[in-house]
């Protein structure tokens, strides 16, 4: 309907362009406009070109003689176009606000830029990072509402916070790992901060059960954590091995795998079942780029690891000691090689809950669905594109159904609801 | 080659889109929708209805462009040769701009 709105708004612009140019390119602009979607953009531009038209001596000449003689009609003209000019305006304002909240769901406005993002269990919590923590009402897409934020130092870091399987605990990384009461969003209050570990923390991922947590840490290391009383958590164990900054953590449906993922393309696989000794059961390897994002199928038979050098590839860890490598996937990396310098993307994944979808998302401009019912035979089932340009922060909900991006530059969170 | 400069930079804000239309046309005659589509395809850069008129108007006035003969309500443009002298002027200056990003974006991050 708005597509039919934005067709009718067009031409109507194209008859406000100066008569001489209308005479000279008016019909082929308006067999441009037959074959092109126009939208809120176009209604603008033409607005935009229609007032640069008339300002353009070039077609104004034949007026000119007319207006020497009756130099007020000038000035109604000027009146007019600046009335048309408003209106044109306050419309396509009305209308931006309509298309973009329809499209997208309204954006989050934010302070200053987004760092991280997670969603409650539920999806009906949003927690992003910013300069501060802000907790969102998400629970209606088209009007998310900011339910709480911290103040000042708070020693909130810029990576994706976890939230407690049960929704009532949020982890959230920086210098240390800091934990939150997020039972009641309107009261949150901190639990506690664990002892700072050198390089900072830069991931965070609850156990199924919620009693351990895992915090990736700059230097390579994951730090196990008892966290089944938050405010009192203890030290379990440290496991060491890999190098670089840690940015995804995942452990497996039944709790007893925990995989650890670095930018210099390595997978660790976790044996946890026992935390106090915990045991690395594999190391994964042969992934171009930096691997950010790891998930497990459902079903806990597949592990999924993403690069920002744009590969997914699945594995078969029915025996976690000898993964086995079914597929590996390309998907489209946003342009981030900026004058040659690879700044990779965020990547984020999630199975869908019946583990037959995997959906893989790099920056914010293209969101990929693929079929991994049969692990050995996995198909594209199609890639949605964003119109939001750039490598910016991503994240999932509700197995991957709600995505949230951020431009890297930007200072609003879109939301999208996939097919 | 400065006068030709100096024109190019009289075009504002249609500069940029002018420099699209340009390369679009140095393959050969097409009309409107035909450069919009083609500058979507090697540039990735959406551009609309009114900002191509407003550039094209701009470029056949200073006869870089020529417009050919109406088929179907659709009339295609041509580049003219003093349109492909001052777009080999342009992107010589864009290359120089590349050149000197990357060795400085290099220097500044140590590489």
């Amino acid at each position: 309907m708005r597509r039919a709105l934005a067709a009718r708004l067009s031409r109507a612009v194209v008859g406000c362009y100066p008569r001489r140019w209308r005479q000279r390119y008016g019909e082929e602009l308006l067999a441009v406009l037959d074959q092109h979607h126009p939208g809120v953009r176009t209604v603008l531009d033409l607005g935009a070109g229609a007032l640069g038209a008339h300002l353009d001596p070039a077609w104004r000449i034949d007026g000119l003689a007319m207006v020497r003689r009756h130099k007020d009609v000038l000035g109604i003209a000027a009146a007019c176009i600046a009335g048309l000019m408003v209106v044109v305006l306050m419309v396509g304002g009305w209308w931006i606000a309509g298309w973009w909240s329809e499209e997208h769901g309204s954006p989050i406005p934010l302070s200053q830029g987004v760092a991280g993002v997670a969603f409650s269990p539920d999806g009906r919590l949003a927690a992003v990072i910013g300069t501060s923590l802000e907790l969102w009402d998400v629970a209606d897409r088209a009007h998310p509402k900011r339910l709480n934020y911290t103040h000042g130092d708070n020693n909130v870091g810029g990576e994706d916070p976890a939230f407690s399987p049960g929704g009532r605990v949020l982890a959230t990384c920086g210098g240390s790992v800091t934990l939150w009461n997020v039972a009641d969003p309107a009261r949150l209050t901190q639990l506690a901060v664990l002892p700072a570990n050198p390089g900072g923390v830069n991931a965070v991922a609850f156990s199924p059960d919620g009693r351990i947590l895992a915090s990736g840490l700059g230097d390579g290391t994951v730090v196990l954590w008892n966290v089944a009383d938050p405010a009192h958590a203890t030290h379990i164990a440290t496991l060491t091995g890999q190098a670089g900054n840690l940015t995804g953590l995942a452990f497996s449906p039944d709790g007893h795998l925990l995989a650890s993922a670095s930018p210099n393309g390595t997978v660790f696989l976790w044996n946890v079942a026992d935390p106090a000794r915990a045991t690395r059961t594999a190391t994964l390897t042969r992934q171009a780029g930096g691997v950010s994002a790891v998930s497990f199928s459902p079903d806990g038979q597949l592990l999924a690891s993403a690069s920002d050098g744009g590969t997914v590839v699945l594995r078969n860890i029915a025996n976690p000691a000898a993964p086995v490598i079914t597929a590996t996937l390309r998907f489209t990396v946003p342009a981030s090689d900026f004058a040659g310098m690879a700044i990779g993307p965020d990547v984020a994944l999630a199975f869908s809950a019946d583990g037959r979808t995997l959906t893989s998302i790099a920056g914010n401009t293209a969101v990929t669905l693929w079929n991994v019912t049969n692990p050995d035979l996995v198909s594209r089932i199609t890639t949605v594109t964003g119109d939001t340009i750039g490598d910016g922060e991503v994240g999932f909900a509700a197995g991957g159904r709600i995505v949230a991006g951020a431009p890297t530059t930007g200072d609003t969170l879109a939301l999208w609801t996939l097919p | 080659m400065a006068d030709v400069h100096g024109k190019f930079d009289d075009l504002g804000r249609f500069a940029d889109p002018s420099v699209l239309i340009l390369t679009s046309l140095s393959d050969g005659p097409k009309h409107g929708y035909a450069i919009m589509t083609d500058v979507a395809g090697f540039s990735g850069v959406g551009m609309e209805p009114g900002t191509l008129y407003g550039a094209l108007s701009r470029l056949e006035r200073r006869g870089w462009v020529r417009p050919l003969a109406t088929e179907e309500r659709r009339r295609p443009y041509e580049i003219t040769a003093a349109g492909q002298a001052v777009l080999a002027e342009q992107l010589a200056t864009m290359q120089q701009i590349v050149r000197v990003g990357r060795l400085r974006t290099a220097t500044a991050s140590g590489i």
